[in-house]
């Protein structure tokens, strides 16, 4: 990888402890990977093991006692528009519109209201919410309240996109739907992204590489290549090599 | 109509007919149809809406002090540690002392007349706002925080866009805590401190032993406070129409009943 976009360089991380009596709890113990441009990490891991604060390094919300992330060369201070995070909760803003929700990041930039309404308009249209800029979250389902908690993100047009378990909450149905889409707004805008997830047909169907954790305190287990067709497809799931990849991340992940 | 309003009808009732045969001495408590005669009285000759006006309006100006002030102080206590440091000690000291207590320093400092019912209107206002905003700010979800953050957004940004309006309903719900507060340290300060207002009116009522105008104040005190209530609950309501995922203990005792399977069948 000559010009890696995004480079977690030996992440180690450990919260103090609340009381004195208690041992402050390290979680991530030297975390090492890049990602190229546009390429789709999954990273999978024991429950406990430090995903989320993996997350939360990236994205800037989070210190690390140790190393350091870089977005294109440079190293990560502070949140920014190049790493935008979903979180499992969406934390859609309740009190705006959906066109505005995914207005948000251009009013952030500094978008002129005009201009605003029509980029985040073509926005909801894409992901298929075209006739509801103007209501509330709470009047869109389960599965509309994802999508437009994409299309928020995609409008900061990020080079990076950090998910943490985004998919969690839905049904095996839905999931699969949202899967599919996840596949192609992605590959329609070449952003490297950075999915947290438990749910390993999930993280071969998308992923380019995994990287898979140990328990705590976590390193890079394993980062395994998914060497199928990068046009990732529904009858991808069932084809021997898949099944072959979802278990050989199975048996990482007993390790 | 009359069928849901049979219990005060009846009370009313009761208490006009026990008053007519001398069963309750009406200088204590007068019947209903005198009370009715002094309210008529009493706005026959304007004093009722210029009395009403002047509580009304020094209501309206320390309340909207108090919700000026705790609405800002309780924003820079919740995002500035510095501030929370020193002034939520100083806010816990205040917060005990009854509004009405602060009548006296308020008659030395202010006299008596209207500033010093708008500085106490403003006294009972201020502490259920700047609580409720201090506990709104600091109950917004960290999530929906980096959010934003990540979105690129900016302190300011973030507070007045994300912030704020995510702890809206906590806000209202203690500014309109906050106006019934204001309006009783009214009444309050009006019965000592003050020569124009219901609160002086029906202290004034008191002593011509006309206790039948008493009751006619306190009636109208009432209803002015629900009155106001009602106006803010409106006003919330139209403020917060996003948050209708809300359904609050309607959802519990209103709506039908669950269903019970039915038992051998
Ligand atoms: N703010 C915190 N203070 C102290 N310890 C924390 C804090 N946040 C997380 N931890 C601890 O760090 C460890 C890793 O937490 P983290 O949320 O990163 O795990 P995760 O891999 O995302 O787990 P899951 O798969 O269940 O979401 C856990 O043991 C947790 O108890
Ligand atoms: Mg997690």
């Amino acid at each position: 990888m000559s010009n890696p976009r995004l480079v977690v360089d030996g992440v180690f991380k450990t919260y103090p402890s609340a009381e004195h009596h208690r041992p402050a709890v390290p979680v991530l113990a030297g975390i090492d990977f890049a990602a190229a441009r546009g390429e789709f990490i999954v990273v999978t891991g024991p429950s406990g093991c430090g995903k989320t604060t993996l997350i939360d390094v990236i994205a800037g919300f989070l210190e690390c006692d140790r190393g350091r992330v870089l977005v294109d060369g440079r190293a990560v201070t502070a949140p920014g528009r190049d790493r935008v995070v979903v979180f499992q909760t969406l934390a859609l803003f309740e009190w705006m519109t959906a066109r505005d929700n995914v207005a948000f990041a251009l009013k952030a930039m500094g978008v002129g209201a005009v201009e605003r309404r029509r980029i985040a308009d073509s926005w909801l249209e894409r992901v298929l919410l075209g006739g509801f800029g103007d209501r509330y979250p709470y009047e869109l389902s389960g599965g509309m309240r994802q999508r437009l908690a994409l299309a928020r993100v995609l409008a900061a047009e990020p080079s990076c996109m950090l998910l943490d378990e985004p998919l969690a909450a839905l049904d095996s149905q839905h999931r699969r739907m949202m899967q599919d889409e996840l596949v192609k707004l992605w590959r329609d805008h070449d952003r490297t992204i950075v999915m947290v997830t438990h749910d390993l047909d999930e993280a071969v169907f998308l992923a380019d590489r995994v990287v898979v954790l140990s328990e705590r305190p976590s390193h890079v287990r394993e980062i395994v290549p998914i060497d199928l067709p990068a046009a990732r497809e529904e009858r991808s799931r069932t084809s021997p090599r898949f099944r072959e990849c979802v278990e050989h991340l199975w048996e990482l992940l007993r390790a | 109509m009359i069928r849901r309003a049979w219990l005060p009808i009846a009370l009313l009732a009761v208490w006009e007919i026990g008053a007519r045969l001398g069963w309750i001495n009406s200088t204590l408590l007068p019947p209903p149809s005198q009370i009715a005669t002094a309210l008529v009285d009493w706005a026959r000759d304007g004093a009722l809406v210029l009395d009403a006006l002047a509580s009304v309006g020094r209501v309206v100006a320390g309340f909207a002090l108090a919700a000026i002030l705790g609405i800002s102080v309780g924003a820079l206590v919740a995002l500035l540690p510095v501030v929370r440091r020193n002034v939520v000690p100083v806010i816990e000291l205040l917060r005990p002392i009854p509004p009405i207590a602060w009548i006296p320093m308020a008659i030395l400092w202010f006299g008596i007349g209207t500033t010093s019912a708008v500085f106490i209107v403003c006294v009972g206002g201020f502490f259920p706002i700047v609580t409720a905003t201090m506990h709104g700010i600091a109950h917004v979800r960290r999530e929906t925080i980096q959010t934003a953050r990540s979105l690129g957004a900016g302190q300011w940004l973030t507070v007045t866009h994300v912030v704020l309006p995510a702890a809206l309903p906590d806000i209202l719900s203690g500014v309109r805590t906050g106006l019934g507060s204001a309006w009783m340290s009214l009444i309050a300060a009006e019965l000592v401190a003050s020569q124009s207002g219901l609160g002086y009116r029906i202290q004034l009522s008191r002593l011509f032993l006309r206790s039948d105008s008493v009751v006619a104040g306190m009636l109208v005190i009432g209803l002015l406070g629900v009155a106001m209530s009602l106006g803010l609950r409106a006003l919330e309501r139209r403020l917060t129409i996003w948050n209708g995922a809300t359904l609050g203990a309607d959802a519990v005792l209103g709506g039908r009943p669950v269903e019970q399977p039915q038992a051998g069948r």
